[in-house]
C-alpha cells in the first residue's frame, strides 16, 4: 500500500507548482519546454485515472465482427491480438462493405484515446 | 566535432576549393532529426568569409530517406531550376574524412521556425502574396518531370503513386508494437478511391512551413530535398494545406501562414494547371495519416531510446488527433 496522495494526484499537484509558480518566472526560450512538460504531466494523470476499459473494447470489437456477419475473434484472447486481428481484416477489405458501423466503432475508439491524450478535441459521443 | 574532425574536413575542403581555407567556427545547429546540420564560417584562401551548412546523417537515423549524396544532386537540379535552394558547394562521399557521406551547401539567412511564422505578422506583411509565392514556388518543383538523367538515382516513376504511398504506410504500421485499426481503415479507403495521377512530376515529399526559410517576407530557399520523388503533385499541395501543418492557425488553411485560395492562385499561374480541388480531402487524409505514422514511430522509439527529448516523448500521445482528422477528411469523399 503507497501512501498518498496516489500518482495522479502528485502528478496534478506538481503540475500547477509547475505553471502557478515556475512557469512565469522561466525565460522565454524555455516556456514552450515547460508547457510540454505540463501537458506530459496531464496526459500521464489522466492514463492513470483512466478505467482499464479492456473488456468494453474487446465486447465492442466483437459485437462488431457479429453484426457485420464475420467470424468472431476468441473473447479469450488478449486485447491486443483481437485488435490486431481487426487491422489485419480491415486492410484485406474485409470489412468494406460495413463501413458505417466500422466508421462508428473507429470513432468511438480514437475518441477513447483522446480523451486521454487530447480531452479538448472529444466529440463527445453518446457513450 | 573533435579538433581532428576539423582538421581533416579543413584539409579536404581546402583541396575541393582549390584555395587553402581556414573553417572559424562550427556549430551543431539545432532540428534535423534525420540529418545532422552544422554552420560553419569558413574563410577562403582570400580572406572572404563565407557561411555554410554542412549536412550529414545522424547517428540515429531510421526513416528511409535519400542519401546525402542524392540529396546533393537534387539541390543542383533545383538550382538548375531556378528553384530557391540553399546553394549546393560540396560533396563528400569519402567516410575518411568524417565518417559518412556528407555535403556543404550555402547557409540561408531567414526564419524557419513554424510558430513565428504563423503568429508573426511583421515577419510577413503581405500574406496573400507571400501565399501565391508558395504556390509558385511548388509549381517550379513539380514543372520538373522524368526522365532526368541527372537524377536517374529516382528510379523508374511509379505509374500509381498513391498505391506506393499507401504500401509504404503499411510496412511502417507492421514495425509498430501496436495495431492501428483506425489507420489501417483510412488506408483502405485511400486504397479504394485512389485518383489517377494528373501527372508524374518531382515531388518535394516534405513541402510545408518549417521547410521553408522566410526573409523579409519571401521565400529564401526550399528545405530539406530528403524526401523527393517522382510523384503525383497533388500529394505536396496536399501536405501543404493540410490542418496538421497549421500550427495553431487552422483558419489560415496554408500551412498556417496563408489562404488556400492564394496559394492555389500562385500554383496555378505558374504550372498553368487548375488546381483539382475535389482531391485536396484525399491528399490531406494522406497526409495526416503518415504524420500519425511518423509520429507512433517517434512515440515508440522513446521506449528503448536512452535519453528520450520530451517532444518525442510526447508525438505517439498525437496520433489520435491526426487520426481523427484523417478521417473527417475521407468523409468528405468516395464511398459513405
Amino acid at each position: 500500500m503507497r501512501d498518498g496522495p496516489e500518482g495522479a494526484r502528485l502528478l496534478a499537484i506538481a503540475r500547477a507548482t509547475l505553471l502557478e509558480e515556475v512557469l512565469p518566472n522561466v525565460l522565454p526560450a524555455q516556456i514552450y519546454a515547460v508547457r510540454m512538460i505540463a501537458n506530459a504531466m496531464a496526459i500521464a494523470a489522466r492514463e492513470l485515472a483512466a478505467d482499464p476499459g479492456e473488456s468494453v473494447m474487446r465486447e465492442r470489437i466483437i459485437s462488431l465482427y457479429r453484426r457485420a456477419g464475420l467470424v468472431a475473434p476468441d473473447a479469450s484472447q488478449r486485447l491486443g491480438e483481437i485488435e490486431r486481428m481487426l487491422a489485419a481484416d480491415i486492410r484485406a477489405g474485409r470489412f468494406d462493405a460495413h463501413q458505417e458501423m466500422l466508421t462508428a466503432f473507429l470513432e468511438w475508439q480514437v475518441d477513447q484515446r483522446l480523451a486521454l491524450a487530447n480531452p479538448k478535441l472529444c466529440r463527445r459521443s453518446s457513450d | 566535432m573533435d579538433d581532428s574532425a576539423k582538421r581533416r574536413l579543413t584539409a579536404w575542403l581546402g583541396e575541393r576549393l582549390g584555395e587553402p581555407v581556414t573553417i572559424r567556427t562550427i556549430e551543431r545547429l539545432s532540428g534535423g532529426a534525420i540529418q545532422e546540420n552544422w554552420g560553419l564560417m569558413l574563410v577562403h584562401g582570400d580572406g572572404r568569409e563565407e557561411r555554410l551548412v554542412l549536412r550529414r546523417d545522424s547517428a540515429a537515423t531510421i526513416v528511409s530517406s535519400r542519401s546525402r549524396a542524392e540529396e546533393f544532386s537534387l539541390l543542383e537540379a533545383a538550382q538548375r531550376e531556378g528553384i530557391a535552394v540553399p546553394a549546393p558547394v560540396a560533396l563528400c562521399t569519402d567516410a575518411a574524412i568524417l565518417g559518412g557521406p556528407f555535403f556543404l551547401m550555402r547557409r540561408v539567412s531567414g526564419i524557419a521556425d513554424p510558430r513565428l511564422l504563423v503568429r508573426d505578422d511583421s515577419l510577413i506583411p503581405d500574406r496573400p502574396r507571400f501565399g501565391a509565392t508558395l504556390g509558385a514556388e511548388l509549381a517550379r518543383i513539380h514543372a520538373v518531370r522524368p526522365p532526368r538523367p541527372d537524377l536517374s538515382f529516382l528510379g523508374p516513376p511509379d505509374p500509381d503513386p498513391a498505391m506506393a504511398r499507401i504500401q509504404a504506410q503499411r510496412r511502417n504500421l507492421d514495425r509498430l508494437a501496436a495495431p492501428q485499426p483506425a489507420i489501417e481503415f483510412v488506408l483502405r479507403r485511400l486504397e479504394r478511391d485512389r485518383p489517377r495521377p494528373a501527372a508524374i512530376t518531382l515531388i518535394h515529399g516534405d513541402y510545408r512551413i518549417g521547410n521553408i526559410m522566410v526573409a523579409d517576407g519571401r521565400i529564401a530557399a526550399v528545405l530539406d530535398w530528403e524526401f523527393a520523388d517522382w510523384g503525383d503533385p497533388d500529394e505536396d499541395l496536399g501536405w501543404f494545406t493540410a490542418r496538421c501543418w497549421r500550427f495553431g492557425r487552422e483558419d489560415r488553411e496554408a500551412g498556417g501562414v496563408a489562404a488556400r485560395a492564394d496559394f492555389y492562385r500562385g500554383y496555378e499561374q505558374i504550372s498553368g494547371r487548375r488546381v483539382a480541388l475535389e482531391r485536396a480531402p484525399y491528399w490531406e487524409a494522406m497526409a495526416a495519416i503518415r504524420w500519425a505514422i511518423i509520429a507512433l514511430q517517434q512515440g515508440e522509439r522513446c521506449r528503448t531510446e536512452e535519453k528520450p527529448g520530451l517532444e518525442a516523448a510526447l508525438s505517439g500521445r498525437m496520433a489520435p488527433q491526426l487520426v481523427q482528422e484523417a478521417m473527417a477528411r475521407i468523409a468528405a469523399f468516395g464511398h459513405a
